[in-house]
């Protein structure tokens, strides 16, 4: 295992070819895109509604808890496809393990609810 | 008793008292006392006992009990029982059993007298584990907890401001001196590879670098600078005089102050000649300078605490000059007696005053005078024992400083070299300013009119028996008779290899001298002595002038210079950490808002919590990794 | 091991005792898990195990880590009262369970075989703490501080994981034991180290040296000490420091330690820096617990400075040095919890030394406790501060570490006057403190802390012969 400098070219050549295509195509939209600005164009887009006010209105905190607690569920569905892949590899071992791991997620949904952060009105 | 068992009760028997009284508390203050006295006399009984049956030729006996064990190195808690020991153990015992009978009178009023009696327990459990250990280590604890008790003594009456500051500067002042012990406690381990006294005692040092040597032996020394107040850390110990008088007169005088000359005594062998060199003019320096600001104070207390800084320093010049440290440790022990019966004097004489009911300075000699027929034995007491301290014949001062004398001779005609006789005579010249300031004590305290106007003399009595009989008692140890037997009996002949055929006769003139001056100048300016612009006398050109000047000289210089440069280094201690704290807030905190820009999104994040605080912290640790990066590619 | 497993479940069972509307049965039950705990931990004793596919190791050595991890939790648990009355903003159960989960991490960071266990536990520890750290949400300090906290300690972390990770590259190895193999067989000649090696072996050093604020980056340390809530703070500096000085011992003996002479030098001097500035920089501060904080970086100089000498008797001298901080910082942070809500001014608890003053006329106990852990801090003999500064003292001098042995003196010398301030202040100066009641839980706790710091103090081997 002995690296020598010239080892990494390559890495460094995938560097240059990245960098160099954001910045090939963010000065070629400048130069090619055509540039008509009115009051209009110039707003904030939203969706085709007028927008009314600042953008950075206090959000309900209870929004941010729902968003974090679906990231949460979501992201322990990746945890189960592998484990759904080898499932007969793992055998029972691995099934009671899984059987913890969701326990585990059910007994925090539990409290999550009991907590009542899902009561949107309160 | 088995001396294991023995050597046990003695040590713990102090630190028993004192819980038990701090957990009756304040409730059952008139017993403390009580039971504080039948502690100490239990332990006087068995110090007594121990000594009838170990002293016989000079055995060392070493007890060892297993403490700890650290992997292979075990930690012993070892006895060093031997003639200094046994010695020591007599002499703190009883002036803990006199002082504590004592204060049962002079601290009668007090509220927290329980608390006094618990403090004044721990110190003697803490000094009695100095006296007892065989280890350094386990000395060093105890040397820590003698100042953290003598503290506690000091600030007692810590609703004044004084007490308090001179607490404090004790403590932080004994803290300068430890940190130097305990850097020579390991260097010593390191270097002898052992930290037991009897094993230091035994070992062949020829082997051993003679330069780490020395500074091994004067970073011990540090021990003994700070505790035994020698210059320049002494001025802790006239400021140490705001704490009750018993205090003063156990600790400031015959226990404590002791501690660092029995340290020495105790690793005598260590000290190289160039350490003793150092030690003997340190020594030297602090006996001189003790005595000469003796002169000048007119606070009875002060002029004691003046006179134990002078005599501590003979007893330092006593050991770097001699073969062992028998010499000191003689003196150590006579002087501890009439020291103490000194204080106790000092003691019982503000008592009486106090009870007059005026309010005024009692510790002022300026507002005294005439004492000797209200309180006749208390004077006969205070003269015996400043008699010991001068070191008139048949007392026991005069045995000890004589030994003291002879072995500094020794020391010079062994030399073979001329400025070694410096310290002999050095040693005179101190002997005979002792004598000038201790007659001119008694005359201010005892002869003539009483000065006070505020006070009616009649008022004044002695009558208390608690006060009366430790006095007498001291007082009898310091003379012939009783202190005859006392000195037969624990002390041993010093080893004298040639005599100066001169050393009585300039003893003996030294003090007739001091006495003389001292009577002639009372005669001449009665208490006006500092007002030296005033004399025009034979005495003015020939003698007192110059004395008096350079006594003022260094009293300045004691005052301006040595205490100002210990403040200076206290004071240059908070100058760098206003430095510091400056750095902390002027580059961590209060860098601009502007520059946070430069450090980036983080900075954005955060900026409006705290003026960008936390991106400076980035960029310190920022440059400390690429410091520490750039120091290990080096 | 097992109490590793068992903490996680209380853990989630506190935070549904927390639906019984009972605020009374939290710290009761609290205690009652950390103690099962204890003794499934003890259980352990003289077994050497590996597990999880080689990632957790349990030994005497890590048993006797996660010991003083949860007494020193428990004595926390002890003193914190249930979390106040205040039924809408303070969340107890809550409280209680991330300082359980926090317990998980710091225990697996005591007991890591694998890298990737030290970055698991180091993250369940750290994140617990942001979140404690902000808890008193109404308190402006107190999210500052979290923030700060947390910005730091993800950079940290960052920092930590970049090294794991050259380390990695470099050995090939992510298994402690596996790393050691590979740095002493190539320190023996069989081929060339590439510098990547170092790099991550500084990397992971400075990593955990944020975790134990170290100089340079103790900066966050006054801040987020100041701004968290006492009890927390009390928790952050015994429980995080243990842990984090247990790690960092374990990764340098075990795995850089063919590479003893690379970074030897590194933290001799980090470790007179540190404590150089922590102890003068605290004797300028005003505030108790600021003080305690630079008192706490302080004690992290004298560890470094054990972990630096690298002697078979390092791992004892840790423990009983962590076991002697804890107990004291606990009992001085007790006091002050006590002290400074009974003393408000402006409407906040005082946190400043004069807080203390007169404290001793009416609050004997209170000022006793007190004084006894100062003492044990600045290592004052017969406390078991004093023994803890001893061992670390003579293992640096084993190894000859002249100069920290120099500084640490000279430095404990300066530790006294600040150590002193809220001494004298609570026995020497006036001041009007009534009677403050105290729950008998309480009074327990600090009568048991003094007496075991005394204890310890008189006869360090109860503890020492184990360890």
């Amino acid at each position: 295992m002995n690296y020598q400098p010239s080892d990494y070219l390559p890495i460094l050549v995938q560097l240059g070819a990245a960098i160099a295509f954001i910045v090939a195509t963010m000065l070629a939209t400048h130069w090619l895109g055509p540039k008509r600005h009115s009051k209009l164009k110039d707003d904030v887009f939203e969706c085709g509604i007028e927008s009314i006010g600042d953008a950075r209105t206090p959000i309900s905190v209870k929004y941010f808890l729902v968003a974090i607690l679906f990231v949460l569920f979501d992201v322990e569905i990746i945890f189960m496809y592998p484990w759904a892949v080898n499932f007969k590899a793992l055998g029972w071992d691995g099934f009671m393990e899984m059987i913890v791991f969701m326990g585990l997620l059910l007994l925090g949904f539990i409290y999550v609810i009991k907590k009542g952060v899902l009561k949107w009105e309160k | 008793m088995s001396p294991e068992i023995t050597s046990w009760s003695i040590l713990l028997t102090p630190l028993l008292v004192s819980l038990i009284i701090f957990s009756l508390g304040r409730k059952h203050n008139a017993l403390s006392g009580w039971l504080s006295i039948a502690g100490a006399f239990v332990n006087l009984g068995l110090s007594i006992l121990f000594f009838v049956n170990y002293n016989t030729d000079l055995q060392r006996i070493t007890l060892n009990f297993n403490w700890f064990t650290l992997g292979k190195d075990s930690y012993i808690f070892s006895f060093l029982i031997d003639h200094y020991t046994l010695t020591m153990l007599f002499v703190v015992n009883v002036v803990a059993l006199l002082v504590q009978l004592f204060s049962l009178e002079y601290m009668h009023h007090d509220r927290d007298l329980f608390r006094y009696f618990a403090y004044l327990n721990l110190f003697v459990f803490s000094m009695l584990g100095i006296v007892l250990t065989d280890s350094l280590f386990v000395m060093y604890a105890f040397w820590e907890l003698v100042g953290l008790s003598s503290y506690l003594l000091i600030g007692f009456w810590y609703e004044s401001h004084a007490p308090n500051q001179a607490a404090k500067k004790a403590f932080l002042m004994n803290r300068i001196g430890d940190a130097g012990f305990l850097l020579g406690i390991f260097l010593a381990f390191y270097l002898l590879k052992t930290n037991s006294l009897t094993a230091i005692s035994h070992l062949d040092f020829t082997q051993i670098n003679p330069t780490l040597l020395t500074a091994t032996g004067l970073l011990l020394f540090c021990g003994c600078i700070g505790k035994s107040a020698q210059f320049p850390l002494h001025t802790w110990l006239p400021d140490a005089m705001e704490g009750p008088t018993p205090v003063s007169a156990l600790i400031h005088a015959a226990t404590m102050v002791a501690a660092g000359i029995f340290m020495l005594v105790r690793i005598h062998p260590v000290l190289t000649v160039d350490a003793k060199i150092v030690i003997a003019v340190i020594g030297t320096i602090t006996m001189l300078m003790g005595a000469f600001y003796a002169i000048f104070q007119t606070d009875i207390k002060k002029t004691l605490a003046y006179s134990t800084v002078s005599q501590l320093g003979l007893m330092v010049v006593a050991i770097a000059l001699s073969i062992n440290g028998e010499a000191a440790f003689g003196h150590l022990f006579s002087h501890a007696f009439f020291k103490a019966g000194l204080f106790l004097c000092a003691g019982a004489i503000i008592h009486a005053l106090h009870q007059t009911g005026e309010v005024f300075d009692a510790q002022d000699m300026r507002l005294m005078g005439g004492l000797a027929k209200k309180t006749p034995i208390i004077f006969v007491c205070f003269t015996i024992c400043s008699a010991a301290l001068m070191g008139l014949p048949f007392t026991t001062g005069a045995e000890t400083k004589f030994s003291i004398l002879k072995v500094a001779f020794d020391f010079a005609l062994q030399q073979h070299s001329q400025w070694t006789w410096v310290f002999p005579f050095a040693i005179i010249l101190g002997i005979s300013m002792t004598a000038f300031y201790s007659i001119r004590q008694i005359l201010f305290i005892f002869v003539g009119n009483f000065r006070n106007e505020k006070v009616n003399i009649s008022t004044i009595q002695e009558r208390n028996i608690f006060l009366n009989l430790p006095i007498i008692l001291l007082a009898l140890a310091s003379i012939i008779g009783l202190g005859t037997i006392l000195t037969k009996v624990f002390l041993v002949e010093i080893p004298v290899v040639s005599t100066w055929k001169y050393d009585a006769i300039s003893e003996y003139f030294a003090i007739g001298l001091g006495l003389l001056t001292g009577w002639l100048t009372y005669q001449q300016f009665g208490i006006k002595m500092p007002h030296i612009n005033t004399m025009d006398s034979f005495y003015d050109s020939i003698f007192v002038k110059s004395t008096l000047s350079f006594a003022h000289f260094l009293h300045t210089f004691d005052s301006k210079i040595v205490d100002n440069s210990v403040n200076y280094l206290a004071k240059l201690q908070v100058v760098f950490a206003q430095i510091i704290a400056w750095f902390d807030r002027s580059f961590i905190d209060g860098i601009p808002n502007g520059s946070a820009a430069i450090v980036g999104s983080v900075g954005r994040v955060t900026q409006h919590f705290q003026n960008g605080k936390v991106q400076w912290y980035f960029v310190a640790a920022f440059l400390g990794i690429l410091s520490m990066i750039i120091f290990m590619a080096f | 091991m097992n109490s590793i497993i068992a903490l996680s479940l209380f853990g989630i069972a506190n935070l549904f005792l927390g639906f019984l509307n009972n605020r009374k049965i939290l710290m009761p039950a609290t205690l009652a898990f950390i103690l099962f705990a204890l003794g499934l931990n003890l259980a352990d004793w003289n077994t050497e195990v590996l597990w999880f596919n080689n990632m957790l190791r349990t030994n005497n050595l890590s048993v006797n880590f996660t010991t003083v991890i949860l007494v020193a939790t428990l004595l926390v648990v002890a003193i914190s009262r249930g979390f106040g009355d205040d039924e809408e903003h303070s969340h107890p159960a809550e409280y209680y369970a991330i300082m359980l989960f926090s317990v998980v991490g710091a225990i697996m960071m005591v007991t890591f075989e694998n890298l990737l266990m030290l970055f698991i536990g180091l993250e369940i520890l750290s994140v617990s703490m942001y979140v404690l750290t902000g808890s008193d949400k109404r308190n402006l300090r107190s999210n500052e501080a979290a923030l700060k906290y947390f910005l730091m300690g993800a950079f940290a972390t960052g920092i930590l994981l970049f090294g794991v990770a050259l380390v990695y590259g470099a050995t090939g190895s992510f298994s402690i034991y596996g790393i050691g193999n590979f740095v002493t067989e190539n320190r023996m000649g069989q081929s060339e180290i590439t510098p990547m090696l170092y790099v991550g072996i500084l990397l992971i050093i400075i990593g955990l040296l944020f975790k134990v604020s170290a100089a340079p980056f103790h900066f966050w340390t006054p801040d987020v000490y100041e701004g968290a809530p006492t009890i927390f703070t009390a928790f952050m500096s015994t429980v995080v420091k243990t842990a984090g000085f247990a790690a960092l011992y374990r990764l340098l003996s075990v795995s850089f330690v063919g590479e003893y002479g690379k970074w030897v030098y590194l933290l001799y001097f980090l470790c007179a820096a540190t404590l150089i500035i922590a102890n003068i920089t605290a004797v300028y501060q005003q505030s108790f617990k600021r003080m305690m904080a630079f008192s706490s970086i302080s004690h992290a100089g004298y560890l470094l400075m054990t972990v630096t000498s690298n002697q078979a008797t390092t791992q004892s001298s840790i423990l009983f040095y962590s076991l002697a901080y804890s107990i004291a910082t606990v009992t001085a942070f007790a006091v002050m919890i006590l002290v400074s809500e009974n003393k408000t001014s402006n409407g906040k608890p005082d946190e400043s030394f004069d807080a203390f003053k007169g404290l001793a006329k009416n609050n004997p106990l209170l000022a006793f406790a007190l004084a006894v852990s100062m003492l044990s801090l600045a290592g004052i003999p017969l406390t078991a501060g004093f023994w803890g500064k001893f061992f670390i003292f003579s293992d640096a001098f084993k190894r000859g570490l002249i100069l920290d042995l120099i500084v640490a003196v000279l430095m404990s010398a300066v530790g006294v006057y600040y150590y002193f301030k809220p001494i004298i202040a609570s026995y020497m100066k006036e001041g009007n403190i009534q009677e403050i009641t105290i729950k008998p839980i309480y009074k327990l706790t600090l009568i048991i802390t003094t007496i075991l710091t005394i204890l310890l103090g008189l006869m360090p081997d109860l503890v020492k012969s184990i360890f």
